[in-house]
């Protein structure tokens, strides 16, 4: 019986790992096509470097799967095919933008699937993240608090996010890497605590109040984290922060409550920041009225524009390459196009069609992860599961509903997709931990045997039949 | 390129992006519904090599096998795998994992602490064959 379970279990794994490799190589295609349709878009012949281009988006895959066979043989065979997927067709975008940049962003992806490997093979056993809760709640603090510090904090575009160490040229934003750390520690102290969090002793108006020497060390961190953000204006990552953290709280305590406290406190803290803050005001007025002749020409210029684009790409778009105003040698017609409105530049070129087959990549990137919370045993990978896939699908949401004016355009990156070495890394990492969990906790199938669904009771007597 | 040529490039990458979704999305599904049957069912099976843990003592257990599996929880509460009914024991007290062919207990912040070969273990410790884990006052030996 033990044999058979095992061999059951080793199937499939090879099952998971060979659906993983035929995916990779759908992605692989997808992403040289999409590089090569907007190469042809303006040229009759199919590029010289089209070979070297295959063959090194296709080592980059293959590394990957590797590492994956080798470290976490059981894990989820969807989430790093979509990844796959959105860093191609991403770089590709990014390389149509901006020619400039494509070295640097395909630089950044092989670095992030280096840190990729490195974070799955370091956590061979994820839970070592739940032993330095606090080392990595401090990292965490320390690194948001980055961009605070003269010299090497710079602000760009009105928030200041950015760290550069002079003489180095080398910037990065920590809030990036400070959001996966914060959900690490959000998950190891609700995971420990969430009972106690969940109880509410004391009744203040008709709503129940936990505990606050266990409830109040989250506020803490939370209320540091909105200060700091609010304080380097930087929006996108506090509402990130904010929504990540009531979804963590929500999934460790199923009290529907504390999400409408959180909510309620959202609200008042929203209009707090409208009324002290002008460039809240000028976000909000692009959300209300992006085509005000007032503002139009300026602070609303990038929202307006990104609705133009989307009405001409239409139902299937201009084709990729082909969109008016996108490339290099043409006006800038709309603005932060490799990062913030990539997704306006995506969509333009293919329709609403290739817009919903993005937002489908997304939400199926999401359920997957929240499959891995799932099936996770034990309350800290379980919430750490949860709260990253959260945040991947809580970051697309904001970037997207803001530059489709959905929601108020609040500056962040589209995971996997923008332009920038930060996002990249942080997101690799945040697959890998996914990666990791999942290895460690898929089951084989129901019924092996191998262990009494009823407990065994030492002390009290055995069960019939026990050996 | 030709407009037309374009046309069609376009719209068979746009069918291929839609495969490689709707393929993921199977999978998922598939592995959602395996979830959803398998919530709450015994722990889980890795690659792991059978091992057992042989209950030395108490003596009226003596000689009472437990497969080791990952997941394998074991402590003094109803949801343990493995219910210990010892005042000594922490509600859930530790628990096995398997990395490739090995196997390890780590204590989960238990009062009492986890012993292997008499030694209170601090992180997640290796499992060999003949060991001895005392956890309260039950003794397990690993056996296979």
């Amino acid at each position: 019986m033990t044999a058979d379970a095992a061999l059951t279990v080793r199937h499939t794994a090879r099952r998971r790992r060979r659906t993983e490799a035929a995916l990779l190589v759908l992605a692989w295609f997808l992403s040289i096509g999409a590089r090569l349709l907007t190469q042809l878009a303006s040229s009759d012949t199919i590029p010289d470097d089209t070979l070297v281009m295959a063959a090194l988006i296709g080592a980059l895959f293959l590394a990957s799967h590797l590492a994956v066979r080798r470290l976490a043989p059981n894990a989820s065979p969807v989430l790093l095919p979509l990844a796959g997927l959105l860093a191609g067709i991403g770089w590709a975008v990014v390389a149509r933008l901006d020619p400039g940049r494509a070295t640097d962003q395909g630089t950044w992806i092989v670095i992030g699937i280096a840190v990729f490997v490195g974070v799955l093979a370091l956590l061979r056993d994820y839970r070592v993240l739940d032993r330095y809760r606090y080392t990595l709640l401090a990292l965490g603090v320390v690194l948001l608090l980055l961009p605070l510090v003269p010299v090497i904090g710079q602000t760009r575009n009105g928030s200041r996010l950015w760290v550069e160490v002079p003489g180095l040229g080398l910037g990065f934003q920590p809030a990036e890497f400070a959001k996966v750390l914060l959900v690490a520690f959000f998950a190891s102290y609700l995971g420990e605590r969430r009972e106690l969090i969940a109880i509410a002793p004391r009744k203040v108006a008709g709503v129940g109040i936990p505990d606050l020497k266990h409830f109040g060390p989250v506020l803490a961190v939370w209320g540091l984290t909105m200060v700091v953000m609010i304080f380097e204006k930087d929006l996108g990552s506090s509402l990130l922060i904010f929504a990540v953290f009531l979804a963590m709280l929500y999934t460790a305590t199923a009290r529907a409550a504390y999400v409408l406290v959180g909510l309620v406190l959202f609200a008042i803290g929203a209009l707090i920041a409208y009324e002290l803050f002008g460039h809240v005001q000028t976000r909000v007025a692009g959300w209300l009225d992006p085509f005000d002749p007032e503002t139009v020409g300026a602070g609303t210029f990038q929202i307006a524009q990104s609705l133009f684009a989307l009405a001409a790409g239409g139902l299937w778009g201009t084709g990729l390459g082909l969109g008016y105003g996108l490339g290099p040698d043409k006006p800038v017609l709309l603005p932060e196009r490799t990062t913030d409105s990539i997704f306006v530049a995506y969509a333009y070129e293919l329709g609403f069609v290739g817009a919903v087959a993005m937002l489908l990549a997304y939400l199926t990137l999401v359920v997957s992860g929240m499959r891995v919370a799932l099936r996770c045993a034990e309350p800290f990978g379980k919430l750490l599961a949860a709260g990253l896939s959260i945040t991947l699908g809580v970051q697309s949401f904001i970037i997207i509903g803001g530059v489709t004016r959905v929601i108020p355009l609040t500056g962040i990156t589209l995971p996997f997709v923008s332009y920038g070495g930060s996002s990249i890394l942080a997101n690799m990492a945040i697959l890998a931990i996914l990666l990791a969990i999942s290895d460690q906790t898929v089951s084989g199938p129901r019924g092996h045997g191998l262990v009494r669904r009823k407990p065994l009771a030492v002390g009290t007597p055995l069960p019939e039949g026990a050996t | 390129m030709p407009a037309a040529v374009l046309t069609l490039a376009k719209v068979a990458f746009l069918v291929v992006l839609f495969a490689f979704i709707a393929w993921s999305l199977r999978v998922v599904i598939r592995e959602l519904r395996e979830s959803a049957e398998g919530a709450g069912a015994a722990p889980d099976l890795t690659l792991a090599r059978p091992a057992e843990l042989e209950v030395k003592e108490p003596p009226e257990h003596r000689g009472t096998r437990i497969p080791l599996v990952h997941g394998l929880t074991i402590g003094r509460s109803d949801a343990a795998n493995l219910q210990l009914d010892d005042a000594y024991v922490s509600g859930t007290h530790a628990v096995i994992t398997a990395r490739g062919d090995d196997f390890f207990v780590t204590d989960e912040s238990s009062s009492n602490g986890t012993y292997v070969n008499r030694r209170r273990i601090g992180g997640a410790t290796l499992l060999r064959r003949g060991d001895t884990v005392q956890i309260g006052r039950t003794v397990l030996e690993v056996v296979k």
